[in-house]
């Protein structure tokens, strides 16, 4: 064989990338080829030199100023490009379920439905709405009344972290039952868009603004929104 | 808090959680920008390129896929690492060579000053091979020699076939050899 194709395995060999028949003939062919083995050496000894050579450890970087310099460029990013209202693939799915749902719903109420058959789809349609209202305002009791609390500890960043991340998982529902409601149920579609608020300052505040939770508390607290959600839920 | 759930709230728009992957990250870039530029603000430059590009296509990582967060930024790096080294074609200012093989004299107190002259010599002469070699192919070499990453690692961070980087690292290595025969020749050097 020729010893071209060995002169590439002898770089391999060294670095262990072989597989074992390619071992086992590169060194069948060492054992009977005097030029490669005197290759292989050379090539070690070369391999020796370059890690004698090696600068030893990697000097320490700047740390702070290179993330300054980072948090400066990311900074520049216009809010609006920034993806806050991250959805998992489940949320979207099951958003989209609902969407289809709901359009099915509407486009039966005003195109294809008449008469009694009309009313029943209608009454139903609306006590579907109002069951799907009564969970949304059950899943965002929690976090509004933990905000409302008046004991309000100073919160823990991973407690903020989660906090942000079920506002985010929250908003998309909010946002589609706004936009169903917003003709049949004007009352319960502004307490959703005050609920929007909120949710996006929960959603978007950082760690370090000590004050933020106050201002969320205030805002939940002057528009009442608590309270409009117990009696719309009691409706 | 696991990664898969720091990258999601990194995608959401946490800046701290974004700040928390630059701090498990950093340092294998680094070491990666280092040994690839010699140069330690150059390393700089491309650590803050690298988690730049990853800020803004953070939404293209996908936590489902099998894909390491860290292997995603490697393919990154290995790029702006490469655009870096081709836009400053010499490189600006290297790393102090003799700074290095100084504190390996202040580490081994019985190297004797002939081996020390040879190790700056060999040192400088590394870093002349190295800069004649293609970008490419001088990123392959590093990847392999220094970082200790396979061939099929390298082949999936550089987007190409695992024949084509063994080819490049044969060639890279090959070159080496062949200078390193003048100049111990010119030196008039004993390899040991």
């Amino acid at each position: 064989m020729k010893c071209s194709k060995f002169n590439e395995q002898i770089i391999l060999y060294l670095y262990g990338e072989l597989s074992e028949k390619e071992n086992s003939e590169l060194e069948s062919h060492l054992r009977k080829c005097s030029k490669c083995s005197k290759d292989l050496e050379y090539t070690k000894k070369i391999f020796r030199l370059l890690k004698d050579a090696e600068i030893e450890e990697t000097p320490e970087a700047n740390w702070e100023k290179c993330w300054k310099g980072i948090n400066v460029c990311i900074s520049k990013i216009p809010t609006r490009s920034k993806n806050y209202f991250f959805f998992p693939r489940w949320a979207l799915v099951s958003a989209t379920v609902i969407l289809v749902l709901f359009l099915g719903i509407f486009i039966g109420r005003f195109w294809i439905s008449s008469g009694h058959e009309s009313f029943h789809q209608e009454t139903a349609s609306r006590e579907f709405i109002q069951q799907t209202l009564k969970e949304h305002f059950e899943e965002l009791k929690p976090i509004l009344v933990e905000y409302s609390n008046d004991s309000l500890q100073e919160k823990s960043s991973t407690s903020i972290m989660m906090d942000k991340k079920t506002a985010q998982n929250l908003i998309i529902q909010n946002i589609l039952l706004k936009r169903i409601i917003s003709e049949t149920d004007p009352t319960a579609a502004q307490l959703l868009e005050d609920v929007d608020m909120v949710l996006r300052e929960i959603a978007n505040q950082k760690s370090e603004d000590k004050e933020r939770p106050a201002l969320i508390k205030e805002a939940i607290d002057k528009r009442d929104i608590l309270f409009k959600m117990e009696i719309l839920r009691k409706i | 808090m696991d990664e898969r759930s720091i990258i999601q709230s990194a995608q959401a728009g946490n800046d701290e959680a974004f700040r928390q992957l630059f701090e498990e990250n950093k340092n294998g870039i680094f070491s990666l920008a280092f040994r690839y530029t010699k140069n330690a603000e150059d390393a700089e430059d491309i650590v803050q390129e690298t988690f730049i590009k990853a800020y803004n296509s953070l939404q293209k990582f996908h936590t489902q896929d099998q894909t390491r967060f860290s292997s995603w930024l490697y393919r990154i790096s290995i790029n702006s690492s490469i655009d870096h080294l081709r836009k400053h074609k010499k490189m600006k200012e290297k790393h102090s060579i003799s700074q290095d093989v100084q504190n390996i004299a202040s580490n081994n107190e019985n190297l004797n000053p002939v081996y020390i002259n040879r190790l700056i010599e060999v040192r400088e002469k590394i870093d002349l091979i190295l800069n004649q070699l293609s970008f490419k192919q001088r990123m392959i070499f590093t990847l392999r020699h220094y970082q200790h990453f396979s061939t099929q690692e390298i082949a999936e961070y550089m987007n190409c076939s695992q024949g084509s980087v063994k080819k490049q690292l044969f060639r890279a290595v090959s070159a080496i050899k062949k200078d390193f025969k003048s100049f111990f020749s010119e030196k008039n050097y004993e390899m040991q």
